[in-house]
């Protein structure tokens, strides 16, 4: 363990679903000595969807504490008071209701806490969720296409943001911890971890009351929606070629057709201006190639294209593989190590606690 | 501007040179700003932070210097001036680079290296640096010379396929969401290093492919083909695991409310408020919901116990009572030449050392003299 980062460091899990297991699973796998904390119920999660369970939960130790005891609750506070963090997705005030305060006696203590719209404010009540968050957040209302409606993305990721967000958090109040032997709140509020990643919406607004919509895949800086359907049906994902050879480079591959041949077109901001015009003749073009004809060529040339993997492209990326992302463990397929770290590498410790309380002993025995 | 103190900056004392550009690299090196490192950022006359040319701008100068989006994602930073083609200015960079804690780029992992910066190039003058290196793929692996942009990547990831309406296109989000994704993750992963080499004295580097952050985020439906061989499908905003959720129309141009009940006692909630038999709110809520005003909505749903929030726009926002309660967002007081920007808060909110705001976003080039007497480097001629 002592290559791991986060060896030693004693982290309490006091969540469910995705977004505080995800910002503990992130110090799991880098070395935290992570105990998750379940009802009697077990983490709600285990039941939709087992699998993904299953990743989130890696290098975690399970325990199950009943809170509605004065037993339970006993427990909770011996946990915290040898814990340096705790991760905990409770209301605003119920970890204080719970077991008192949980610096007393553990100054270094930093509790990372994650709820829909942060610990104070005057909606500091309001319950959430992950579309509730980009939502909330400002990203849904700029995310789709104009004439239906905001749309969030798959895989939660206003969930896993405010996760990675809060897991940050935590990661800097440990340093400072460390320096200073003084501990502190991280206080995440999903809806803030999404409004902080609106691009220049913030300026755009300020200085133009200019309010971004929705403009499905095309991008403000680009020349067209991007979106180029091949004749394998596969989809090619290109939204802006900002460099003046991108464009020159381009109409070689697709065989110098007679479109791409007006000299207006050299300049982007013409195309930007031209862009269904474009958008129809390129779909001519691209609709007669197959994946092998141009994708590897276009990334060749330097032209920034992207195929719009299915999840089958994903599992079968080559590149993936050469980097080992995938990880094999006790025969079951994980995803891997979000960074690579030359002297502290990622790891599955261990696959994820396989059943609500399964280190009950080993942990409520005082041996942690 | 106030200097960064170490009881209540975290970072303070802490050396970064930044290679960054564009959006992933820079929101990266905020963050260690907002803590109160003391970043250091190299550009060249010809070839600024391409963040300084997409604007917006509050005239109609195209100022390098007032760029909005610059501004927002390079506050708390230094500007100095270096043309990385020329030795002379590749070994003023290796100097800063020995002296300092961080060093982090966003390049193809090709550019680094070209500069003389690479990994053991650095350990060679500073044996315990750190550094991070952001790249579309990574520093190995047959793609990691191709470019790669924020948009590409999701579609790379398999976060557009994914995604979208029902029997639809794939689709996006409304921003280059990989990019501030992988920042905040190289944040993370710096924080990691840095508390090893607290406790250790160690150094080491950091190679984060932003396709390998997305991936790792993308969790459910990537996990359904590896473990089950089931291909994603496209369910608009609806979800696998609740009862209700969606979008529907309200009253006013083109305005939403999200509703997600995780609970039966929430579906009942919502049942009684609406009328609406319990089984049809997923198809038929939009019925209740039109004409009305979605922020009376969300707050009448919320009073009745049921997760809901208005769609927002960013006017709605940056005048919103709860955020402004919340301290959110971040006023720049002494930026030059546009005065002050409102900006978004700290990816991280620390109670005791909360991160702030030291200084404006650099003028191209500000701090180049003086950074380059602090660290010794005289200039002959």
């Amino acid at each position: 363990m002592a290559d791991a980062a986060l060896a030693g460091i004693r982290v309490v899990e006091l969540g469910s679903l995705v977004a505080a297991p995800y910002a503990a699973k992130l110090l799991a796998d880098f070395g935290a000595d992570v105990v998750k904390v379940e009802g009697p119920a077990g983490d709600p999660l285990r039941a939709f969807d087992a699998d993904f369970f299953d990743n989130l939960n890696t290098s975690k130790r399970g325990v199950v504490l009943d809170l509605e005891t004065a037993a339970g609750r006993s427990q909770l506070a011996q946990l915290v008071a040898k814990a340096d963090v705790v991760v905990e997705d409770l209301a605003p005030g119920r970890l204080a209701e719970l077991i008192g305060d949980p610096w007393a006696g553990n100054e270094k203590l930093v509790v990372a806490s994650i709820t829909p719209y942060g610990q104070d404010g005057p909606r500091a009540g309001w319950k959430g969720g992950d579309l509730i968050g980009w939502a909330a957040g400002g990203m849904a209302y700029i995310s789709g296409e104009p004439e239906q409606e905001p749309l969030a993305p798959a895989g939660l990721q206003a969930w896993h943001l405010a996760g990675l967000q809060t897991a940050t958090g935590a990661l800097y109040a440990v340093y400072h911890a460390l320096r200073t032997g003084e501990g502190q709140r991280v206080d995440t509020s999903v809806q803030e971890a999404v409004c902080t990643v609106l691009e220049a919406a913030v300026t755009d607004w300020q200085w133009l009351n200019h309010a971004r919509g929705r403009m499905g895949t095309l991008h403000p800086a680009g020349h067209g929606t991007g979106m180029q359907r091949l004749a394998d049906g596969t989809w090619l994902f290109c939204s802006t070629m900002p460099r003046p050879n991108h464009w020159t480079k381009m109409r070689e591959l697709l065989g110098n057709p007679e479109w791409m041949q007006d000299p207006r077109f050299e300049d982007i901001g013409v195309r930007r201006a031209h862009w269904q015009e474009i958008d129809a003749k390129a779909a001519e073009s691209f609709g007669t190639m197959r994946r092998e004809d141009i994708y590897r060529q276009m990334l060749d040339a330097g032209i920034p294209v992207g195929v719009v993997s299915t999840m089958q492209d994903v599992a079968e990326s080559e590149q993936l593989a050469a980097r080992g992302y995938f990880v094999e463990h006790e025969g079951r397929t994980y995803l891997g190590a979000p960074w690579k770290m030359s002297a502290t590498p990622w790891r599955i410790q261990r696959p994820s606690p396989v059943a609500p309380g399964a280190h009950d002993a080993e942990i409520l025995g005082g041996r942690w | 501007m106030s200097s960064p103190d170490p009881l209540r900056d975290v970072l303070a004392g802490v050396r970064v040179i930044d290679f960054t550009q564009a959006w992933a690299g820079p929101t990266c090196s905020r963050v260690l700003g907002d803590y109160g490192a003391d970043v250091i950022k190299v550009e060249s006359e010809t070839a600024p932070d391409i963040g300084r040319i997409v604007g917006p701008w509050q005239t109609t100068t195209k100022d390098r210097d007032a760029s909005g989006f610059f501004i927002e994602w390079n506050r708390n930073k230094r500007s100095i001036l270096l043309n990385m083609k020329d030795p002379g200015d590749q070994a003023i960079a290796l100097r800063l680079c020995a002296d300092a804690d961080v060093v982090v780029d966003n390049f193809s992992p090709r550019v680094m290296p070209s500069f003389g910066l690479a990994y053991e190039q650095l350990r060679e003058v500073n044996p315990d640096v750190i550094q991070c290196s952001i790249s579309g793929f990574g520093a190995t692996g047959p793609d990691r010379l191709y470019p790669a942009y924020g948009q590409q990547v999701e579609a790379i990831t398999g976060l557009m396929s994914a995604t979208g309406y029902p029997g639809g296109a794939p689709m996006k989000t409304g921003v280059s969401f990989p990019d501030p994704s992988s920042g905040l993750g190289g944040a993370a992963a710096i924080a990691m290093a840095l508390i090893h080499r607290e406790r250790t004295g160690e150094g080491q580097f950091i190679d984060l492919a932003m396709t390998e952050v997305i991936e790792s985020q993308l969790g459910q439906p990537l996990l359904a083909w590896l473990r089950r061989g089931k291909e994603a499908v496209k369910r608009g905003n609806a979800s696998a695991w609740w009862p209700v959720q969606g979008m529907y129309p309200c009253g006013g141009d083109d305005r939403w409310l999200a509703v997600e009940c995780h609970t039966a006692d929430e579906v009942a909630a919502l049942a009684a408020l609406t009328g609406l038999p319990a089984g049809e709110l997923q198809q038929r809520l939009g019925e209740f919901t039109t004409g009305r005003d979605a922020h009376v909505l969300a707050a009448e749903l919320q009073a009745a116990g049921i997760p809901a929030a208005p769609a927002e726009k960013i006017s709605d926002l940056m005048g919103d009572e709860h955020l402004r309660a919340r301290g959110f967002w971040l006023t720049i007081d002494d930026q030059p030449k546009t005065g002050p920007v409102v900006t978004s808060g700290v990816m991280g909110r620390l109670s005791r050392t909360p991160g702030r705001v030291h200084r404006p976003a650099p003028l191209l080039g500000e701090h180049h003299d003086e950074v380059l007497a602090e660290f010794g480097v005289t200039i002959d001629g």
